[in-house]
């Protein structure tokens, strides 16, 4: 069993406009192993994919207090290519479209760079496992041939981050917003895919606004996220209660001093 | 240069039984050439780069006067060209593509020429296999002054490729092109620059494009020595369309510099260019890319893309796009970019578990590579590809 473990994490980011740095996160603490899934649900602005970024390793993101831990090594140092490398896997809100790289070519170099310089993988077993997952996720195998998410609709794009996660098989995987903008039909299809790798060897992090994706992946733990930091767990009827009364009934109970923006809380 | 000497030399570069006609070309050619200017390369200072004077000369090598023409098309030198096949050179050799001798590089390389190509794909003439032409063998001097003359015929379509080698003698190369596409014809041209760094290079290369026409053509910019390069499409049939692909790369202390021009002369006719650069160490890059609608060229569309991506502080790069439009009824529009490697695609693969050195390349050969994939022709579209590979990694 390996774990991940997020201790008092406090992140802070320079706003891009103003170059003044703010605190995001305010003391996140989780802990997660292989065999299990979670769930983070919280208001949009509170810092999920903020904390996403973070554990992935993005150099935007400054870790002021605070470790990021796989199985008891601190993380803070290590470059995000490492981090990866490492077991991490982080399905991006908003993946970068690079034109030029076809998916099949960034997919073979993802997948080598996890073997040795002199043993790439033989393009047979790459094949076959690619036609393996294109076929969980119903995608067609032009799909490899297109340049990295460029021109692609947004369901197109979650699907070729679910693509990456089942060819790379990482340990621990933060999905954030896989549900976002998806029809019902490329939500069953993604949560395919990401129900194939759930097992005793894999562990998942699921960031959601919704109770929707958690009908499909069904989550161990749900907790939830306000003003930079998890101010509840609970199990999957956490998420039920969040449907019902919204983020604000669980801020006015919890007596939590944040502004909810979001219209529809 | 005297009168007196200046004739010697001509004289020293005639090819054997050369036709009168063709001799006072050069002539003309040769008195222009003292009272025309350099050509102008926008924000490229060539001056002392030795172009457009003759070297001292190497050892003559015997013209290997082959013609390599079949059932389906003549190929020969210019040499043979201009005596057996002399009624249909003279047709086109200067005729239609090139046609004025406005500046002194062209009148050196016309005076001076002394190799080159002739190819005439005769009309409704399908090849299935692409022709390649590398040039050198039927070089006679040191120095490359060459002149392809290559013909499509009406309703022809073919691929065709053109390139050198880089172990190539001399020091300096003139080199001119000549491209006719009669109506209806469809080519795919790919051209690839692979000289040694220790060459100064000159290109020219004139495509004209008749009614209904297609040019695809694809050029890989990738010598390591001096470069300036003229590249013009005139689009001058109606309905015809011609898309310039042009991928370079700079390194160590080269300068390229690259007019690409795309004229719009009848109506309904489509002009794209694309130009991608990659600078590297403290080299020098320049795309000017050159649109131009006449009046009464009305529907045409011109568009330009110039891109440069800039990997060390110490290289310069200049991306001008100009649009002349003389015509209101079209559509045209420019973008231009010199930029560095974008921070969100390279955590984007690294993410993935890439190192920043494979993240790098990736990102860089994706930019650059983009043309390199749309070749149809897998055989060329390798060796284009080889020659990027080589120019990227020891350039
Ligand atoms: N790269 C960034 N640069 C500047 N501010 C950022 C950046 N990322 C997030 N923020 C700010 O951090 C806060 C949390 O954002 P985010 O983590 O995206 O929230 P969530 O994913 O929960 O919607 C927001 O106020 C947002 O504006
Ligand atoms: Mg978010």
């Amino acid at each position: 069993m390996e774990t991940l473990e997020i201790k008092d994490l406090h992140v802070s980011v320079k706003d891009d406009d103003t170059q003044v740095e703010k605190e995001i996160l305010t003391g996140v603490n989780l802990v997660m192993h292989t065999g299990e899934v979670h769930a983070i649900m919280g208001p949009n602005g509170t810092g999920k994919s903020t904390l996403s970024e973070t554990i992935m390793g993005n150099p935007h993101y400054h870790v002021t207090q605070g470790d990021i831990l796989l199985n008891d090594r601190s993380l803070l140092t290590e470059p995000v290519d490492a981090r990866a490398r490492a077991g991490l896997f982080l399905a991006m809100q908003y993946p970068a479209e690079i034109k030029g790289i076809t998916n099949m070519e960034f997919l073979r170099a993802a997948l080598n760079a996890r073997r040795p310089d002199d043993q790439p993988i033989p393009i047979k077993d790459f094949l076959a496992q690619l036609d393996q997952a294109l076929e969980i996720l119903n995608m067609t195998s032009d799909m490899a041939e297109r340049y990295l998410n460029e021109g692609f609709s947004g369901g197109e794009r979650k699907r070729n981050e679910i693509l990456q996660l089942l060819m790379i098989k990482p340990t621990f995987a933060i999905l954030d917003e896989l549900d976002s903008g998806l029809d019902i039909d490329a939500l069953q299809v993604v949560s395919k895919g990401v129900n194939h790798v759930i097992g005793p060897d894999f562990g998942t992090l699921m960031i959601t606004h919704y109770k929707r994706i958690l009908k499909y992946i069904h989550p161990d733990q749900v907790h939830v996220m306000m003003g930079g930091r998890i101010v509840k767990t609970g199990d999957a009827t956490l998420a039920d209660r969040l449907e019902d009364e919204g983020y604000s009934g669980l801020r006015d109970e919890l007596g939590i001093d944040v502004d909810l923006v979001d219209s529809e809380v | 240069m005297s009168e007196a000497i200046g004739k010697t030399k001509l004289h020293a570069a005639l090819f054997p039984n050369e036709p009168t006609w063709f001799t006072d070309m050069r002539q003309r050619a040769f008195e222009e050439m003292q009272i025309t200017n350099d050509p102008r390369f926008a924000k490229v200072d060539y001056r002392n780069w030795g172009l457009g004077e003759l070297s001292a000369e190497g050892p003559t090598k015997d013209l290997a006067l082959v013609d390599h023409s079949t059932d389906d098309y003549i190929l020969c030198p210019i040499a043979i060209a201009m005596v057996k096949y002399e009624k249909l050179f003279q047709t086109y050799y200067m005729k239609k593509a090139l046609t004025e001798l406005s500046d002194r590089l062209i009148n050196f390389s016309t005076a001076f020429v002394n190799a080159g190509n002739f190819l005439y794909v005769p009309e409704n003439t399908k090849l299935a296999k692409p022709i390649c032409l590398n040039q050198i063998e039927y070089s006679q001097t040191s120095d490359e002054i060459s002149h392809n003359l290559i013909v499509l015929g009406e309703g022809t379509q073919a691929t065709i490729c053109l390139d050198n080698q880089p172990e190539q003698a001399g020091e300096k190369i003139h080199r001119i092109s000549e491209i006719v596409l009669e109506a209806g014809s469809h080519l795919n041209l790919i051209t690839v620059d692979n000289f040694s760094s220790n060459k100064a290079v000159y290109v020219n290369r004139q495509a004209y494009v008749g009614e209904q026409a297609k040019l695809d053509w694809t050029i890989g910019s990738f010598s390591d020595g001096n470069v300036v390069a003229e590249m013009n499409a005139e689009l001058v049939g109606r309905r015809s369309t011609a898309t310039i692909n042009n991928a370079a790369i700079t390194s160590g202390t080269q300068t390229q510099g690259m007019n690409t021009r795309l004229t719009n002369l009848a109506p309904y006719t489509t002009g794209k260019i694309r130009q991608r650069g990659v600078v590297l160490d403290q080299s020098r890059l320049v795309f000017n890319g050159i649109g131009k609608i006449v009046h009464g060229a009305h529907g045409t569309i011109a568009e330009q893309e110039n891109r440069l991506l800039m990997l060390s502080d110490q290289a310069s790069g200049d991306a001008n796009p100009i649009l002349l439009i003389d015509e209101n009824d079209v559509e045209a529009g420019h973008a231009a970019s010199v930029g560095r490697l974008d921070k969100k695609q390279l955590y984007y693969l690294m993410s993935r578990g890439l190192s920043k050195e494979v993240a790098k390349q990736l990102v860089v050969r994706g930019f650059i590579g983009i043309f390199a994939k749309e070749i149809t022709n897998r055989r060329i579209r390798e060796a284009f590809q080889k020659t990027l590979e080589r120019k990227l990694t020891n350039g």
